[in-house]
């Protein structure tokens, strides 16, 4: 057993060692070192923090640094316990997977029971103490039922020195099922603050032949525009390394001088704006023209409605949909009948109307034939409800601009839903010269 | 071609026309109709057409495939990238029923930079372990030679894991060789899955070089809104387009139309609806093709002299192969009988008369072609566009019964040109003359005369001349009307400048001696029927797949489905007597007429006895038929009534 000193040693060694790959997390190295360090391990601690606070990283170099015998597992990738067992003996056991045993275990994990053997089988060649990582680990409660009691309680099923340790961007308390679970020890990862971005930025994107003044002046006008939009370190180690191209050109090319902040700072902006715009959607292509036309496109309805190429019934059959969608049934005989239908009077009309528009409710339920009813009313000329024409149906629904509501075997009459907007269905009339609103009940009424 | 479909192909055509005779003919070989000589020049003329569709594709394609293929050489060359997956996202183009022949191209070209691709269809992998072991199972066993049995593959779809494949490709392949996973139909995919699958492959990244390329049909805006933004971030998005649906099919249609290899053409409605068809239904090329298809077989079928449509070196060779069936049939044709009624003619005069109006055929039409060219360089950037934007409007309006030269747009448009400036009239001419020069039967006059006014127009006066002698006027002014005719005229013609002078001779040249000379309707023109098809009506039963017309034909007359009714089947009795009906049909009624129709004899005798159970059987039998193909619906309204749907 080590003295209390020599943890503190080795901590701040660890901390040390790691300094290249991890800075601005030196408290929460030392927290879980110490958790890891203790002997015998506990028995399962989770981790949980939102997404890009360097968990995994953290995690994978500490272990790295502690030399246990650890497996790192993704449960997304697994859909069944078998593959998740088998990957953490495969990973524990130091099986190579290679040609000669078909890139498979020799013995089939199946169930707990094996897995417990095995693990303790392995216990019998490396006494060193063993780790099981299991990242998003939200995935395990769908899964088996057992899998996620079992798994944190493995040193106790195993009599074996084992620990897990669970990561995830979700509250433990979504975790617990009504009967209660066993409690592992919790940690917690905060996000950073603008400092420590700025500090992390500088460490991952600064080119190495840059200058660290400049860069730091860069980073820092950088911050103050990205910051306050997006906190994500991901993303704004991409948006960094995309704009520093940018705003170095001038210098590069002996425009500007590279002291002179304000003219940089006048010569960037535009391309922070534009990209600030782009955020989140990882669309590069080289060419800044190009990639303000696709922005367009994402942005405004309008673009978006028009570079839909539908066929021209097809328009009308979305108009249709989103008219069958936005109208109660009651009303569509006032509204599509060619002559007027006289409303019958009834003597209790005291009845107040109700205000809600129905656009505002969103999308109903309408069955097929009454899209096709008033597809039909619609459009002046005759038409012929064709098979080409129905399958035009289908193919509104594959891209996604109406659903189908229900049992799939419905044939007698399936439903449907319109899932495109008012602006947009507006764009579409108008680019087919319809006059949407004459025929919407919250416009008549209102 | 085959006649295959796309889940998002979406056209439907019949292959025999609903309600054809179909004669069943055991004793004769199945595959005699391919030794028709009729047959043969349908192969013939369609393998042409074939090979035209197929270069318009390369065409199309070409761009894109190039681009993808530079864009996976790029990502093949780099590092290996840590914390991104290259994807490029390949904007096909809604209901592009040819997204299988672009994947295909894709792959096949991808092959050789990197042989390592997987396929994902959204079919095979409705969950994440289907596409998981779709995906693992393609990549380590796809790439083993073929010649190796089934039970030799290296992995079992079973073991097909992710960490099976790192292992694989550390055992076996160095870390920068990339693995290509193409994802067709992104938007059939669940968002849910692609988004696991994502992370999936983001947490590999460090050890595997991935490169996804997904088909998306509609907007760059779908990824973004069906993948959060966890997904997206490890993404790196390269986007790449291919052209409009409508510009693919006017590509097509150019080397369908404009081709001189290919003598068959679909003209007036035959044209249209087909056109029409495309732009309101569907938008799928490869339905436009197979439409044409069907158009060409129904114009060869049966019709073995037509086999004269054919190129024109062949011409003197099938000529000389006619029959006398042959013969006889083609003298009957409408466009022949100027010829055939004013003498008797010989078979060796015929024969020879059908060799020049052939040849003369293929001058008109190619000429044709080159003269509707010139006149849409001239049309398509006036302001109103009388004629469209793309060639195949044009077409579709020359290729009809009247001629285009007499219709209203033709005359707005020689008005509009008389208002062109100096200018645009020599861009215009530039282009027209050199259209003309490049393109098969050379007009040489035409192009004279063409250079010849160029010239003209290009030195002439934009400058108003006054006239000088004062015009004395010829006849004494009798009424206000003629003086202000005289004055309006008189104001024309001082108003003149020389080049416009020169411009309206020109237009008046252009008109009377090029466009009403060359532009005539091809169905004008001797021998027409030869080459042309326009029979709309036809068509549009064997492509527009009209279900109800299809039943209400089938239900009225069955004897054209099946001649060998001995009485009409009771549905159809049914059915007819239903029609009489208006709103509500009254069962007993129904059964009553249904019964005389049937059994008149039973009838006569006695009319309020029983009715036979047999009989009533089959009533009720083919009202429940009725019923079930959605005529009637039984209703509570009234008792013993059922109430009558689609009216």
């Amino acid at each position: 057993m080590p003295t209390k000193k020599k943890i503190e040693i080795s901590k701040e060694d660890c901390i040390e060692n790691l300094r290249n790959e991890i800075i601005c997390r030196d408290s929460l190295i030392r927290q879980l070192y110490s958790l890891l360090d203790d002997e015998p391990l506990f028995s399962s601690i989770f981790i949980y923090g939102h997404i890009s606070t360097g968990k995994s990283l953290i995690v994978d170099k500490v272990l790295n640094y502690m030399r246990y015998n650890y497996s790192i597992i993704n449960c997304i990738e697994h859909a069944n316990s078998r593959s998740l067992l088998e990957k953490i003996l495969i990973d524990l056991s130091k099986v190579k997977l290679t040609a000669d045993n078909n890139y498979k275990l020799e013995r089939r994990c199946d169930d707990f029971t094996e897995f417990i053997y095995q693990i303790q089988e392995i216990t019998k060649k490396d006494e060193r103490p063993m780790i099981v990582v299991l990242e998003k680990c939200d995935k395990l409660r769908d899964m088996d039922a057992n899998l996620l009691p079992a798994l944190l309680k493995l040193n106790e099923l195993t009599k074996t020195n084992i620990c897990s340790i669970l990561t995830s961007d979700v509250i433990w308390d979504k975790f617990k099922p009504k009967d209660g679970l066993y409690e592992p020890i919790q940690l917690h990862f905060p996000q950073y603050n603008k400092d420590e971005i700025k500090e992390i930025l500088f460490h991952t994107t600064k080119p190495m032949d840059e200058d660290d003044t400049f860069y730091d002046g860069y980073l820092r006008t950088f911050l103050a525009v990205f910051f306050q939009f997006c906190n994500d370190l991901k993303e704004l180690r991409y948006m960094a390394r995309k704009n520093f191209e940018e705003y170095v050109k001038p210098v590069h090319e002996g425009k500007i001088k590279k002291t002179n902040q304000r003219a940089l700072w006048n010569n960037i902006i535009k391309v922070f704006k534009a990209n600030l715009e782009v955020l989140y959607l990882r669309v590069s292509t080289d060419d800044f023209e190009q990639q303000a036309k696709f922005l367009h496109e994402i942005e405004s309805t309008t673009k978006l409605a028009l570079s839909f190429e539908l066929p021209y019934y097809a328009k009308y059959l979305l108009i249709a949909a989103f008219l069958a969608s936005y109208n109660p049934a009651k009303e569509d005989r006032r509204l599509f009948l060619k002559e007027k239908v006289e409303k019958k009077k009834r003597k209790t009309t005291a009845k107040k109307k109700s205000v809600t528009l129905t656009l505002k409710e969103g999308p109903k339920i309408f069955p097929l034939c009454r899209l096709l009813a008033i597809f039909c009313a619609i459009i002046n000329s005759k038409i012929d409800l064709n098979a080409v024409l129905l399958m035009q149906v289908q193919s509104l629904c594959q891209l996604g601009l109406i659903t189908a509501v229900g049992d799939s075997n419905n044939i007698d009459e399936p439903k449907y839903k319109c899932c495109v907007d008012f602006d947009f269905v507006m764009v579409i009339s108008k680019n087919v010269g319809f006059e949407l609103k004459n025929y919407l009940c919250d416009f008549l009424d209102g | 071609m085959e006649d295959w479909s796309v889940s998002k192909g979406v056209f439907a055509y019949n292959k025999y026309k609903v309600g054809q005779k179909r004669k069943r003919n055991d004793k004769t070989d199945l595959y005699a109709y391919k030794k028709e000589p009729s047959f043969l020049a349908f192969k013939e003329t369609w393998s042409t057409i074939e090979n035209a569709a197929k270069n318009a594709n390369m065409k199309a394609f070409r761009q894109i495939l190039l681009d993808l293929k530079n864009f996976v050489n790029k990502v093949k060359n780099l590092p290996l990238l840590k914390d991104e997956i290259p994807t490029g996202i390949l904007l096909a183009g809604v209901n592009l029923p040819d997204h299988d022949i672009l994947i295909d191209k894709v792959v096949s070209n991808l092959q050789s930079i990197s042989p390592y691709i997987a396929t994902l269809w959204s079919r095979d992998c409705p969950t994440l372990k289907h596409l998981t072991e779709k995906l693992v199972y393609q990549i380590i066993n796809g790439n083993e030679d073929e010649e190796e049995e089934e039970d030799k593959v290296v992995i079992k779809r079973n073991q097909c894991t992710f960490y099976a494949l790192e292992a694989w490709h550390r055992d076996k392949l160095s870390p920068e060789t990339p693995i290509n996973i193409i994802v067709p139909d992104f938007e059939s995919f669940i968002p849910k899955i692609l988004h696991d699958f994502i992370l999936i492959l983001g947490s590999y990244a460090k050890n595997i070089k991935f490169i996804l390329i997904f088909g998306v049909a509609t907007t760059l805006h779908i990824v973004h809104r069906s993948l959060s933004y966890d997904a997206t971030s490890k993404l790196k998005i390269q986007v790449f387009r291919t052209q409009s649906q409508t510009e693919y099919l006017s590509d097509i249609l150019d080397g369908l139309i404009c081709s001189s290899n290919i003598p068959f053409k679909v003209i007036d409605k035959a044209y249209c609806l087909l056109v029409d068809l495309f732009l309101y239904f569907d938008f799928s090329v490869n339905g436009f093709l197979q439409s044409y298809k069907i158009c060409m077989w129904r114009h060869f079928y049966g019709r073995n002299e037509f086999k004269l449509c054919c190129r024109r070196e062949d011409i003197l060779k099938k000529v000389a192969e006619l029959n006398n069936t042959d013969i006889i049939k083609l003298k009957k044709l409408p466009s022949l009988s100027v010829y055939t009624k004013k003498t008797k003619i010989t078979k060796e005069e015929f024969k020879k008369l059908i060799v020049q109006l052939l040849e003369e055929f293929h001058d008109y039409i190619n000429s044709f072609l080159v003269i509707l060219k010139c006149l849409h360089i001239f049309t398509v950037d006036m302001p109103s566009r009388p004629f469209g934007k793309m060639f195949r409007e044009i077409y579709g309006e020359a290729a009809k019964k009247t001629s285009i030269v007499e219709s209203s747009d033709y005359k707005e448009a020689m008005k509009l040109m008389r208002m062109w400036s100096q200018g645009e009239m020599l861009e215009h001419m530039k282009k027209v003359i050199s259209v003309l020069q490049n393109s098969e039967p050379i007009l040489s006059d035409v192009i004279e005369k063409l250079e010849e006014y160029f010239e003209l127009l290009k030195n002439a006066d934009l400058k108003i001349i006054e006239s000088q002698e004062e015009e004395k006027p010829s006849t004494p002014i009798t009424g206000r009307q003629i003086w202000r005719d005289q004055l309006a005229k008189k104001a024309k013609q001082h108003s003149q400048s020389p080049y416009t002078k020169v411009l309206n001779e020109f237009v008046k040249y252009l008109d009377t001696e090029v466009f009403h000379v060359y532009l005539k309707s091809p169905s004008e023109v001797p021998l027409n029927e030869i080459f042309c098809y326009d029979d709309a009506k036809t068509i549009k039963d064997c492509v527009r797949g009209s279900m109800k017309g299809a039943i209400h034909t089938a239900l009225t007359s069955p004897e054209e489905i099946h001649e060998e009714f001995p009485n009409p089947p009771d549905i159809c009795v049914a059915y007819k007597l239903h029609l009489e009906n208006r709103k509500m049909i009254n069962m007993y009624d129904w059964l009553q007429a249904f019964r005389t129709i049937v059994d008149p004899k039973e009838n006569e005798e006695d009319e309020k006895e029983d009715i036979d159970p047999v009989l009533q059987a089959r009533f009720t039998q083919s009202v429940a038929e009725l019923q079930f193909l959605g005529f009637i619906k039984a209703t509570q309204r009234k008792t013993d009534h059922v109430k009558r749907l689609n009216i």
